[in-house]
């Protein structure tokens, strides 16, 4: 198979690309540190300005690391919401997961005012995490109970939609009814940031990402038989119920907990898998999922130098940019290839 | 008769096919008793919604008998884990695929998933074996096509060489020649007949092409509202069972030309 080969290559020059993209993404912000001065915080003991150690040690690389777990993690579980749904354009997003996730934050942020009691609960990095894996895990669910009696792939976005719509209008009620510093509070959740994450709030978003991620082993084989659909899969030994369960965990709890770390990010999912289709050309899941991992990470750097406005002092909210950068490549694929394949 | 016991692929005691909805029971057949012997090619002759389906959904546990039971290599279906199950059994149905980038050779590959480690990595058996499917359906000169471009008759060939790269006894076929031209479908079943003799692969497929299922099955089973008949093509023809698949009395089986043909009206 030369096919191997090839793929081994442009594996190799996607990793160096990303390595690269990390090196750029590090080398700008508010405040320009010289690239040798990087070099030396990171591998060295010489001595460097205690502002720019802080700087990179605790805001960019904690930023950066971040970028790479939502772009990787929102990009596979586009990829297996696409193969699950048998539909090229599932995403996060699209389906309303990205919004069960942000009805669950809404509901711990916004309810509490309401509700009482949980103050405790909405402080802590942990509480918004395991809220917005349970509301994804919910609409997520919904939309595949649903999904099931319609087989029409329009008719399956079309639900996702609706689902969207229900929980913004949950969402909005919510807010009709919360405190302002509440509001304020949820609404710059909503913008999505990748910065802010401490380290200790990273090990939680890791720890959760790297769960989801090792449950990807069960599933690898049974995907790719997916493709040529359940009644095929059934026959070929796999068992449907349990592989659609696992789908159905690593996907919520993935958008879920990325959500909560860095608010809803629109279009990475549905956008990157297909850049990886056309880049390799495959539908093959041992080659898709890495690629995705990779591509959906490298977006997410480059998107967040772009937040950054180099040399400036603001950072534009990160959904705002995915959106300016996604949802044209979702148009320009779809005129070009005039229809989009697992 | 135990030896004979040894050749027998399928064999279906006391059956009731149909399907449950509302908690309301609908049996479309029962009493059905039959064995299929290893290498025979079956064709499953009747009207639609006679229960074609239904009945081969219930030989390949897609779906559950109402009453009685199926054996497969002498073991209950039932008792067959989804693995074993794909190691002797294999589909082909008639549902369209989901658009996506597979090529033919990964296509066929998959047939190999039951056989292959957790991450789908094909050994040199399951290469030869999949060399060997391709070389049988004659299809070498399609596997770095992508799917999509294929025809119809092109893409039901390589189903087939799928199917035989599962390297199943029993393959099962829901109504294999729907949407093919008449050359292919009379390629489809030169093939079927061609695999139940020179492979002895357990062959059952459903179909309303009833000249090529005479000319070439080994059994056919002949699903009517009333009857549910078994024979070989002669046998049908020679008891004048063939009159009784369609209840319009201006169509008339011509035993001599084995062909339906329409009564002249005067």
């Amino acid at each position: 198979m030369n096919n191997l080969k090839s793929y081994n290559l442009i594996f190799f020059l996607l990793i160096v690309l990303l390595i690269g993209v990390l090196i750029f993404n590090l080398s700008f912000g508010s405040v320009s540190i010289p690239f040798s001065k990087i070099v030396a915080i990171l591998f060295s003991e010489e001595e460097v300005k205690d502002s720019w150690k802080t700087i990179i040690l605790d805001y960019r690389i904690p930023k950066s690391i971040t970028a790479i777990l939502v772009g990787s993690g929102l990009s596979i579980s586009g990829l297996l919401m696409q193969t699950l749904f048998r539909n090229p354009l599932a995403g996060p997003f699209v389906l309303g997961i990205s919004s069960g996730a942000s009805l669950g934050v809404a509901l711990l942020i916004l309810g509490t005012s309401l509700f009482g009691g949980l103050g405790f609960i909405s402080s802590s990095s942990f509480g918004i995490a395991i809220a917005a894996s349970i509301g994804s895990l919910v609409i997520m669910s919904t939309v595949m109970i649903v999904a099931n009696s319609v087989r029409n792939t329009m008719s399956i976005l079309i639900i996702g939609l609706m689902f969207g719509s229900i929980t913004s209008a949950v969402i909005s009620i919510l807010a009709y009814f919360s405190e302002p510093e509440q509001l304020q509070k949820f609404i710059f959740w909503g913008f999505g940031s990748l910065g802010n994450l401490s380290w200790n709030e990273l090990s939680i978003f890791s720890s959760f990402y790297l769960l989801s991620m090792s449950l990807l082993a069960f599933i690898l084989k049974p995907l790719n038989s997916l493709l040529i659909g359940e009644s095929y899969a059934m026959s070929m030994g796999v068992n449907i119920r349990f592989v659609r369960n696992i789908m159905l965990l690593i996907t919520s709890v993935l958008t879920g907990v990325i959500t909560a770390f860095s608010g809803p990010i629109a279009f990475v999912g549905l956008a990157v898998p297909h850049i990886a289709r056309l880049i390799f050309n495959t539908s093959n899941h041992t080659i898709l999922l890495p690629a995705s991992a990779i591509l959906g990470a490298m977006l997410m750097l480059i998107a967040d130098t772009f937040a950054q406005l180099p040399t400036s002092q603001y950072t534009l909210p990160i959904n705002a940019i995915t959106s300016l950068f996604g949802a044209p490549i979702v148009i320009w694929l779809l005129v070009r290839k005039k229809n989009l394949y697992l | 008769m135990n030896i004979d016991n040894k050749h027998i692929t399928i064999e279906v005691q006391d059956l009731a096919i149909g399907y449950t909805s509302r908690k309301k029971e609908n049996i479309i057949v029962s009493n059905l008793n039959f064995k299929i012997k290893r290498g025979s090619f079956v064709c499953i002759l009747g009207k639609n919604g006679i229960g074609k389906s239904t009945l081969l959904k219930t030989l390949s546990r897609v779906q559950n008998p109402i009453d009685g039971h199926v054996k497969l290599e002498n073991k209950n279906i039932n008792t067959y884990s989804n693995l074993q199950l794909a190691k002797n059994l294999s589909l082909i149905l008639t549902e369209k695929l989901p658009e996506s980038n597979l090529t033919v050779y990964e296509l066929i590959a998959l047939g190999r998933q039951p056989y292959t480690n957790w991450i789908g990595a094909l050994k040199e058996k399951d290469i030869e074996a999949i060399e060997k499917s391709i070389k049988l359906t004659n299809i070498a000169h399609l596997v770095s096509k992508k799917y999509f471009e294929l025809s119809d008759g092109q893409f039901q060939r390589v189903l087939i060489s799928r199917a035989l790269a599962q390297d199943t006894n029993t393959i099962i076929l829901d109504e294999p020649t729907v949407h093919l031209d008449i050359e292919h479908t009379l390629e489809t079943f030169q093939l079927l007949q061609k695999l139940a003799i020179q492979e002895n692969k357990t062959i059952i497929a459903s179909t309303h092409q009833i000249q090529l299922a005479l000319q070439t099955a080994s059994e056919i089973f002949l699903m009517t509202e009333k009857e549910f008949l078994i024979g070989t093509p002669k046998e049908l023809i020679s008891k004048n069972h063939m009159d009784k698949l369609f209840d319009n009395e201006s169509i008339i089986f011509d035993p001599i030309k084995e062909q339906f043909l329409l009564k002249k009206t005067p």
